[in-house]
């Protein structure tokens, strides 16, 4: 064997042994928890054959508590490039066989190599994270760690998407990455995220909780809203990811990806035509609207199971992906509160920063009243979708299916919050207030001095729900559009879509607004 | 919390007793705070868990299920019994079970007129439903008690 050859087998040996992480000790242990490794993981959520690995020599330089001593060729995350449908991508995977997956210095070196480059290449990042916390041993240089990602993570916001996969322990500090990314998605049973562990929790306040009770999948999907995704095991996390990344464009000079469409531009849906009860106060199911219209009926929903009274997510018309923004009036009357609003909000915040056309489908009855709310700060939240709406440039058509009263009018996307294409079915009923609340503010007089109070109340309200509840005096004052038949919706939407393709409005130059955080 | 006010040698001094658990007590004296051991043995279950149940704050209605269950076994019985809680605050326009019926998880139980809506209350748990709290026409708060399966 020449030199050369021995050179390029002692190569081959260490990429070997790079490539089995912590031992195969280790992985067997990883598979026994029923998790894949970084590896695997991978390769599973890459095109096959796509990943071009960086970094695979790297070990850490720490020289505390005899950590000189032990060194694994990669140090404990694996990182690269490779593509999702032929797009380009940037992937960093801990390597919980690697000392825990804990985070040294050179591991966070690892990780910001990759989201410079792709902040130059402008293309997506997304992590899959799977570590204990910071290595003790690094102490502060561990620390440091994690702020040079953050610090990253702060400045991709709105240029690069950003993912985050919860496959495995997230706690400390490690949970903010993921909470300053775009969206999370967290595996159920294998991946909990919080900021300080149930021994810690106990000795403060006292409460017994588990890992999975503080900070499992189902609590941060349901209770906290942390997680836009929990997903059942680790192969469903990741084709989510894939999924995800079909609807976003590379980054946010970049339109969303257009694919083709055989779903008819002009299907009449027959069904909406009757969807509206005839009662206003009965409730009918938002996603049977939303799906009747959309492409194919596919719709990705993102946070589905947290302040359900509002529905949002991905969806395309004619192969354009669009952000679409729902009010249910079936859970909640459809109301808007604190955590719907703060939902909404980044939402439309995601949509705008990415180019992606918004379509917001209205039906609300008003904000949510009561003590609980208003000392929650339900003002400032409902600001937050106020504020985004208002802010967002992307192309925004607007169907009003039936209530649109109030505040809540205002926040969902209307005319005057530059609305492009504001729509309405002739069951909306586009009102300042609700008739029985009107007619005792303009009528408590006359009502109190009449011979039969409660007839004349009735008779008021019938008159001003006669006059009021429907969308012709706002198409009066061109405050919608269009009053359109519902079975045609898609079409109509697609058509405004269409021609606001190239729509272009730029905001005031600015260091950044103020939205009331 | 007790709170008590002295004057020590013309200083000025307001303690507050907080929790006691076990003869360790939590005393506060002009906002700083302090572990006191108590001398004496705690007496036993002075503090039997009132709020385990969950329903105790809704006076008249709830007082008589909580004086009359024996507090030997909280725990379990916190278990067992759970309320089906107003989404919203509103009016109540119907409650369609009686005491005594048997519920599935996610039934319709009632409707609650809201926000210019007919929202249907629907249970989270199957069980017997042993107490119903509000009657029809009642005005009810968000979170409020609406009845009790067990």
């Amino acid at each position: 064997m020449s030199k050369q050859e021995e050179k390029i087998s002692q190569l081959i040996e260490k990429r070997a042994e790079a490539r089995l992480g912590g031992g195969q000790k280790a992985i067997d242990k990883q598979h026994d928890r029923g998790k894949f490794t970084a590896r695997e993981r991978i390769a599973m959520l890459l095109d096959e054959g796509s990943f071009e690995e960086l970094d695979m020599f790297v070990t850490h330089r720490c020289t505390n508590f005899g950590q000189d001593k032990k060194h694994i060729l990669g140090d404990g995350v694996v990182t690269g490039f490779g593509t999702i449908e032929g797009r380009l991508v940037y992937v960093f995977a801990q390597d919980f066989t690697v000392f825990g997956g804990s985070l040294s210095e050179t591991m966070s070196l690892k990780i910001c190599k990759i989201m410079d480059l792709a902040m130059k290449m402008g293309a997506p990042v997304i992590g899959l994270n799977d570590s204990g916390g910071a290595r003790i041993q690094e102490g502060i240089n561990a620390l440091a760690g994690y702020s040079e990602i953050f610090q990253r993570n702060i400045m991709a916001s709105g240029v690069i998407p950003q993912i985050s996969a919860i496959m495995g322990p997230c706690a400390g500090g490690a949970v903010y990455s993921p909470a300053l990314t775009d969206f999370t998605i967290m595996t159920k049973g294998l991946s909990y995220m919080f900021l300080t562990g149930p021994s810690v929790v106990k000795t403060v306040t006292g409460e017994d909780v588990t890992q999975e009770q503080l900070g499992g999948a189902s609590v941060h999907a349901v209770k906290s809203g942390v997680t836009h995704f929990a997903a059942e095991n680790e192969e469903e996390t990741l084709a989510l990811v894939r999924k995800l990344i079909s609807y976003i464009p590379q980054n946010n000079l970049e339109e969303t990806p257009l694919i083709d469409c055989k779903d008819p531009i002009d299907r009449l849906e027959d069904k909406l035509n009757d969807i509206i009860p005839d009662n206003p106060k009965r409730s009918y199911d938002m996603y049977e609207v939303i799906s009747a219209i959309v492409d194919d009926r596919e719709f990705l929903e993102v946070s589905k199971d947290y302040a359900k009274n509002i529905i949002i997510g991905f969806a395309r018309f004619n192969g354009q992906a669009v952000g679409i923004v729902a009010n249910q009036p079936k859970v909640l009357a459809g109301v808007l509160d604190s955590n719907a609003s703060r939902k909404g909000a980044r939402f439309v915040r995601f949509c705008d920063a990415f180019n992606i056309p918004l379509v917001t489908l209205v039906d609300v009855p008003g904000f949510l009243p009561g003590t609980g709310q208003e000392y929650n700060g339900v003002i400032l939240h409902g600001a937050k979708l106020l504020y985004a709406y208002g802010e967002a440039t992307v192309p925004k058509v607007t169907v009003t299916l039936r209530k649109s009263y109030g505040g809540s009018h205002i926040v969902m996307s209307c005319k005057q919050l530059r609305g492009d294409m504001n729509y309405a079915w002739p069951s909306a009923e586009i009102a300042v207030m609700g008739a029985e609340g009107a007619v005792g503010v303009l009528y408590a007089k006359e009502a109190k001095n009449s011979d039969n109070p409660a007839e004349f109340i009735k008779m008021k309200e019938e008159e001003y729900r006669d006059l009021f509840a429907n969308p012709y005096q706002a198409a009066k004052y061109g405050y919608i559009d269009d009053v359109i038949e519902p079975r045609n919706t898609r079409f109509r939407v697609i058509k405004a879509l269409n021609m606001l393709a190239t729509k272009k409005v730029t905001n005031p130059a600015k260091k950044h607004g103020n939205i009331p955080l | 919390m007790k709170e008590y006010k002295y004057k020590i040698n013309g200083m000025k001094f307001t303690v507050s007793v907080g929790d006691i658990v076990d003869n360790e007590a939590q005393v506060e004296v002009n906002g700083v705070s302090y572990k006191v051991e108590l001398d004496r043995k705690p007496k036993a279950s002075q503090k039997p868990a009132l709020s385990q149940s969950g329903h105790t704050n809704h006076g008249n209605v709830a007082a008589a299920p909580v004086a009359s269950k024996p507090v030997a076994k909280p725990a379990v019985s916190a278990g067992a019994a759970e309320a089906v809680k107003s989404p919203l605050p509103g009016t109540v326009m119907s409650i369609d079970v009686n005491v005594g019926d048997t519920v599935n998880a996610g039934d319709k139980v009632g409707v609650l007129e809201a926000m210019k809506m007919e929202n249907d209350i629907r249970t989270t748990r199957g069980g017997k439903v042993t107490k119903i709290l509000v009657s029809v026409g009642d005005a009810i708060l968000e979170g409020t008690d609406i009845m009790i399966i067990e």
